[in-house]
Formats: C-alpha cells, sequence, structure tokens
C-alpha cells in the first residue's frame, strides 16, 4: 500500500463562498482558526481569541466556521481526486488516496504528486501533499511539514517513513493524532519532545498512564497494526452546485467559477468509466423582487469525452455567447447523458480512430460557438428540383446521413457550384437575359417540370449562359402558361 | 549561357546567381525548380510537402510542383464564381483520400450538393462552416487548422487584416494542411504573409487565366493559361481568333508583377 495524503490547511477558508480579496480569518468557539495573508500581516494570528483579534486589527473580517460547507468541499476534490486512484477516503480536512496501483500509469511517484496538486490547485484547494506505506503516516507528515519544505515528504518504504516520523515534534504531533492536552502536559514534563522519545519510553507504563490510544495510533502510523479505512463511495449520479464568490453579472466571468465543477465531473466520469455526452449548467439568479426562472445550458458533445479541457472549452464558448437574464448567484453543473468509455491507449503510430475524434471534437467546438446551425454537411437528396436536390444538415447530427449520399450518382447536366438562396429575376434587354452584361447561351435548354405532386410545381428551362466576364451562369426561364409570365431567372454561378 | 545571364541582370547577390543557373542546367524547367535551387531551398525554407495541383502546366511554375501543403495560399478573385474551385478540386480530391476533412468556412452561397458530386468531391468529407462575421470565421479557420484531422481550408475572406493573415499562415504551418484563402482582387496591392499568391480570370473558350505573381521563385512572366470546363458542359467548339500571344498580351497588361521572392 502506498498512501497520498492532501491536507488542506485553509480548508476553513476555501470552502466559503465569499473568498474575496481582503483580510480575513475563520472563528471557531470565539477563537481564530484559520487566516489569510493578509490577516497574518495585520497581526492576528491562529489561536488567538476572537476579541483580541478584532481588538488588534478591526479590519480583519471574522467569519464564522461552516462545516457543512467544508464537507461539501472535501467531498468534491475526492471526486476530482478519482481519476488518480479509485480507493479514496476522505478527512475531515483532507483526503487520503491509495496510490500503489497507479504509479505506473501516471508516470511514477513525482509526476503523480504534481498532477494531483494541480488538480487540487484547479479545485480552489492549496494541499499540503506527503507520500507514505500508512495512511496515517502520510496524514502526520503531509499536516507537519519541516519548516520552510514546500516540496511534499516522500516516504515509500517503512525504514524511511519510522525515521520521518521520528522525528515530528510531539506537541504538534499530538494534536494531528487529537490527543488530550493532558497526555501532552505529562510527555511534556517527561522530557519528550519528539516522537522517537515517545516511542522509547516504556510501554506498559505509558498505556497505565493513559497513552493505550496514543500507542495504538502510532503502530498504526509505523506501520505495525492494521489500519481499517472507510472507503469513500461517490454519488450515482453527477450533480454538483456552486455558489459564486460574487455576484456575476457576465456569463464569462463564470467560466473560472465553471471549472472547479468540471475537475470533479471529469474525474467522476473517469472513476466509472463513462463519458459525458449530454451536460447542462444551470444558472441560478438572484432572488428579488421581480423572480426570473433559472437559466440552464444544454451542451452536447458529439464526441463524448471526459477530459476537462474539453468540456471546459466548449462551455466558455457558450457562456461568452450566453447573455445572462440577470445577475448569477450560483451555478449548478449537471450529467444528463453518460456512455461507457474505455479511454484511449497511448501508442506510437497515427491511428485513423484519433483523427475521427479530433474531427469530432473541432465539430463540437465550432457547434458550440458559431451554433449548431452554422456548421453543416452537405447531402444530396433526390429530387429534380434544384432547390431540394442539396440539403444541408447540421454537422452535429449528420452522421447517419453520409451514408445515404452516395446512392445517387452525379446528374448528367452542368449544375453550378454556388446555388442562391433564392432566384433572382433578371432583366431583358432585346429579348437577350441582362446580369452585368448580356449574357450568351451556352447549353440547350435543359427542362426541369415537377413537384405536380407536393404543390410545388416548377416548370423551368435551365440554360448555361455566360456573360462577358466569361463567367458562366446557370439561369433559367419560366415558361409561360396559364397565368404565368415568362422571365428570366439567375439561380446559380458555376464556380 | 550568356543570356541567362543577361536575364540575371536585374537580380543582386550570389544566390539569385544560383538560381538564375538553373535554367541553363535544364532549359526545360522553370528556374524555380532547377535542381541547385532546389538543393538550396528544400533544405531551408522549402522543405515542404506539396500536393499536385492536377494542372501540369500549373505545376511546373509552383515552387515543389504542387500546391504547399501547409501553409497560406491566397486566390484573388474579382467575383465569385470565377472557377476557383475548378482549379482547386484536383487537390481537393486527393487532399479528401486521407481520409481527410475538407472544410469551407464563409463561402460567399451555399454550396450545391450535385455539383460537388459531378466534381467527385466527397460530401461526407466537406464540412461547411458559416459563422456570422469575419472574426468568427478567422477563429474557425484556425481551429480547423490546429484540430489536425483536416486535408484543406477554404476560407472566403472580405477584409483580412495582415495580423490575421499572418496568424492563420503560422497555424497552417504547424498544422499540416493548406489553407486557401480567397480574396477579393483589391487585396492584391496589400502586403500578405502568404508565400504563393495566385490571380484568377475566367477568360474566353471555357479557359482560366492564372497570374502567379507572388512564390518562391523568380517572378512569372506571363499568366498560365488553364482549361475549366465544368462537368457536364460540352466544350465549346475552338472558333477562329487570333492567336494566343495578342490575347495574352491585353490581359497581362496590368500591374507589373512586384519581385516575386520578396
Amino acid at each position: 500500500m502506498l498512501w497520498l495524503a492532501l491536507h488542506l490547511p485553509w480548508l476553513p477558508l476555501e470552502a466559503l463562498p465569499d473568498t474575496d480579496e481582503g483580510p480575513r480569518c475563520v472563528i471557531e468557539q470565539r477563537r481564530v482558526r484559520v487566516v489569510n495573508r493578509m490577516a497574518h500581516e495585520a497581526g492576528v494570528e491562529p489561536g488567538m481569541s476572537a476579541t483580541t483579534a478584532a481588538s488588534l486589527a478591526p479590519q480583519v473580517r471574522q467569519l464564522p466556521r461552516d462545516p457543512s460547507r467544508e464537507a461539501d468541499f472535501v467531498r468534491a476534490l475526492a471526486l476530482a481526486l478519482g481519476r488518480y486512484t479509485p480507493r479514496i477516503v476522505l478527512q475531515p480536512d483532507g483526503v487520503l488516496l491509495e496510490v500503489a496501483a497507479s504509479l505506473r500509469l501516471f508516470g511514477g511517484i513525482r509526476p503523480l504528486l504534481r498532477q494531483a496538486q494541480a488538480t487540487a490547485r484547479d479545485c480552489g484547494a492549496h494541499a499540503r501533499l506527503a507520500v507514505a506505506p500508512t495512511a496515517l503516516g502520510a496524514t502526520l507528515l503531509a499536516c507537519l511539514p519541516p519548516r520552510g519544505r514546500l516540496r511534499p515528504q516522500r516516504a515509500l518504504r517503512l525504514p524511511r517513513l519510522a525515521r520521518l516520523l521520528d522525528a515530528l515534534p510531539l506537541p504538534a504531533a499530538l494534536d494531528v493524532l487529537q490527543q488530550p492536552p493532558r497526555l501532552a502536559e505529562l510527555l511534556q514534563t517527561l522530557g519528550c519532545r519528539h516522537v522517537a522519545d515517545v516511542r522509547a519510553l516504556p510501554r506498559a507504563g505509558l498505556q497505565r498512564r493513559g497513552g493505550r490510544e496514543l500507542l495504538h495510533l502510532l503502530d498504526r502510523a509505523f506501520g505495525n497494526a492494521p489500519e481499517p479505512q472507510a472507503w469513500f463511495t461517490p454519488p450515482e449520479h453527477f450533480a454538483m452546485s456552486l455558489e459564486l464568490m460574487h455576484r456575476a453579472d457576465d456569463a464569462a466571468q463564470l467560466v473560472f467559477a465553471a471549472q472547479r465543477l468540471v475537475h470533479p465531473l471529469c474525474g467522476w466520469l473517469a472513476r466509472q468509466w463513462l463519458a459525458a455526452s449530454h451536460i447542462t449548467l444551470r444558472l441560478r439568479h438572484e432572488r428579488n423582487r421581480r423572480t426570473v426562472p433559472d437559466g440552464a445550458l444544454c451542451i452536447e458533445l458529439g464526441a463524448p469525452s471526459r477530459e476537462v479541457a474539453q468540456i471546459l472549452l466548449l462551455l466558455r464558448e457558450r457562456l461568452q455567447r450566453h447573455a445572462l437574464a440577470a445577475p448569477v448567484y450560483a451555478i449548478e453543473l449537471r450529467l444528463d447523458e453518460a456512455v461507457s468509455h474505455a479511454g484511449s491507449a497511448g501508442d506510437l503510430l497515427p491511428d485513423p480512430s484519433r483523427q475521427a475524434q479530433a474531427l469530432q471534437a473541432l465539430i463540437d467546438r465550432l457547434a458550440s460557438r458559431l451554433g449548431a446551425e452554422r456548421v453543416l454537411r452537405l447531402s444530396a437528396a433526390c429530387d429534380h428540383r434544384p432547390e431540394r436536390a442539396g440539403v444541408p444538415q447540421p454537422a452535429t447530427r449528420a452522421c447517419a446521413v453520409a451514408a445515404t449520399v452516395t446512392a445517387s450518382g452525379p446528374p448528367p447536366q452542368p449544375r453550378p457550384l454556388w446555388l442562391l438562396p433564392e432566384p433572382l429575376l433578371l432583366a431583358e434587354r432585346d429579348g437577350q437575359p441582362v446580369h452585368g452584361s448580356p449574357l450568351v447561351l451556352r447549353s440547350r435548354a435543359e427542362r426541369i417540370e415537377t413537384g405536380w405532386f407536393d404543390g410545388q410545381l416548377v416548370c423551368r428551362d435551365y440554360h448555361v449562359a455566360e456573360g462577358a466576364d466569361h463567367r458562366l451562369r446557370w439561369i433559367f426561364r419560366t415558361r409561360g402558361g396559364a397565368g404565368r409570365e415568362m422571365a428570366w431567372y439567375l439561380h446559380g454561378l458555376f464556380a | 549561357m550568356s543570356a541567362a545571364f543577361a536575364s540575371a541582370g536585374r537580380r543582386i547577390g550570389a544566390a539569385s546567381l544560383i538560381q538564375t543557373l538553373g535554367p541553363v542546367l535544364t532549359p526545360s524547367r522553370a528556374a524555380g525548380q532547377a535542381p541547385l535551387w532546389q538543393a538550396d531551398q528544400l533544405a531551408s525554407s522549402n522543405g515542404l510537402c506539396v500536393c499536385a495541383s492536377g494542372f501540369a502546366a500549373l505545376d511546373a511554375e509552383l515552387p515543389g510542383g504542387g500546391w504547399p501543403v501547409g501553409g497560406l495560399i491566397e486566390l484573388l478573385l474579382r467575383e465569385a464564381g470565377s472557377g476557383e474551385i475548378q482549379l482547386l478540386a484536383p487537390a481537393l480530391r486527393s487532399l479528401a483520400k486521407a481520409p481527410r476533412e475538407l472544410v469551407w468556412i464563409a463561402p460567399p452561397y451555399p454550396p450545391y450538393a450535385p455539383a460537388l458530386q459531378a466534381l467527385d468531391l466527397p460530401l461526407e468529407r466537406l464540412l461547411w462552416v458559416h459563422p456570422a462575421g469575419e472574426a468568427d470565421a478567422a477563429w474557425a479557420a484556425e481551429q480547423a487548422l490546429r484540430s489536425g484531422g483536416t486535408g484543406a481550408v477554404l476560407w472566403w475572406s472580405r477584409e483580412a487584416r495582415p495580423a490575421t493573415l499572418r496568424r492563420l499562415h503560422l497555424a497552417a504551418q504547424e498544422g499540416d494542411a493548406p489553407l486557401f484563402a480567397l480574396r477579393p482582387t483589391a487585396a492584391r496591392q496589400q502586403s500578405s504573409p502568404a508565400p504563393l499568391r495566385l490571380a484568377l480570370e475566367p477568360i474566353a473558350d471555357s479557359r482560366l487565366q492564372v497570374d502567379v505573381f507572388k512564390r518562391r521563385g523568380p517572378a512569372l512572366t506571363r499568366p498560365l493559361t488553364l482549361a475549366s470546363v465544368p462537368p457536364g458542359l460540352p466544350r465549346r467548339r475552338q472558333r477562329h481568333r487570333p492567336t494566343s500571344p495578342s490575347v495574352l498580351a491585353d490581359v497581362v497588361a496590368g500591374p507589373a508583377p512586384a519581385l516575386a521572392a520578396a
């Protein structure tokens, strides 16, 4: 077993939605629990009483601690970290991952640590990391880094873990292990300064003097006693909401907040071997006198994905196009549809299926910014009426169409590449149609007379005509008849 | 030998001397393609893949013998429908074969499926994007080039800024697809980062006059004339006309081609 512990020292601050700039501290039982950097500079320290802090630095905002939000925050982080391992344990102020089986996949312990740190940062958490063969050992190392050390402590084997644990300062270690202060006093009077000193004491005597639990915990941390764990089970359906730091008046401001939801979503998907094909971002509007119903952005992924970058990109494009009906105070991300997806194996040679994926991702990206009706595929239909022979379809759902296309062969008659959306009535000079200049007919008439069956009758004689600029045009003359007049129309341009 | 050096009188520098030696060594080939020139160019700026244009006369005038794959190519048209797709169709056919996607961005009119079928362009490989504005079109072109699944991008642009062109040229170089920018003839006077610029003009008898006015190589002395008959249209019988030099003479008389290698 190899455990990766993430300890969140600033969890009470980070879990609160109101994390605007400025000096702030979190108060628990009338005492300062956590301070941010600006509050620290103002002289407020953890452990101070709230009144002292208020008299010392009145500008520091004091916020009450909110355990339920903290639990939600840790759960979101655990979901996001689900991509690294399915074996996760929640802790009150951190997350434990069992990563022995993940090392090879993520390229070793260093890359894994780097990626886990980045994921935590993207989720809005500043985590301290440590690796150890026991869960409690990893937790202790993560909570008590040596002074000035920023990089994670790593102990891959028990002897090194024992060396690192032995050097931990005692009062702090007892605090992490949640031992009563009475025991700390006792050990201090005995002259114990480090964990090693406690271990050197006679076991039986310490057990009698109330150290039974401490010894048991130390056994677990040093790998001498089993450590049963309550594994974290992710929810069956994914839906997660986030209260915003500030009221958002502009949809583009939501992109950053959405990132904190996309990471848990992708971790959840990775753990279930799924890929999202349809997600909804719900926007909760501020409640005021005029109640606005919640807005919703539905995003369909042509190529189901669980890549953070891909989903975030689609969300960003959609949000940038979206105009908010009212200021937003919370967002919720919900997974509506997912398909099973085994993940892609890395390989040496280019793979045609990857090219198809790249294309589908391109179509999704274009459609999410420009709108699905602006990214089209063409298909040919068996109809003699020119307006109906070419049918554009949104590319996001045109896969089925492609197969039917090739059934009808190319027409034997000339067809223009550019077909005008509406035929253009041409002027006539001396019986000759004019478009810029008089047009000379280059082909014999092609008569198209059909559509009597659905009331869209078409009676036209088509010609290819050339103007003085030598561009070729496709023109037709409506045939005279009962109530119809003869006229020339321009219908297309050859290119 | 002396004739070759006489034509070199317009140029300066040793590198151009090597260029002008080309025709001396292989008089039948264009100066841009001579062996000495290639040895110098393929290693540095010209080490690019090409895709045959399908017109032997045009291939002979294009550096490397075809459309460069991975770069910006400008085609200037007076108006839509000047034979631009006729010119590109053979290359597009081969580029779509991989199988890769042909992305058409902001064409002036809706492309018409039966005509594409007649040109033997695969409909299922063609993606038609019609964005609302110039900025969106340039964005879509860049996305298509960077996606890695496209065979060629055709981009119709009315007023592209040089910065946009440069950006797209870089994107096309990084991806391995050519970007054909179809622009109005007025753009000829503007500077452009495209290493290859052509002006198209339909002329009588279903022919297309192609002026390669910028390329990596010496300037083209007179425009090319290529046959371009839309499929299904019978070729017109040759009428007796004055012979080609005089026809070409009045077409050539435009702005004198600038030093192309610049």
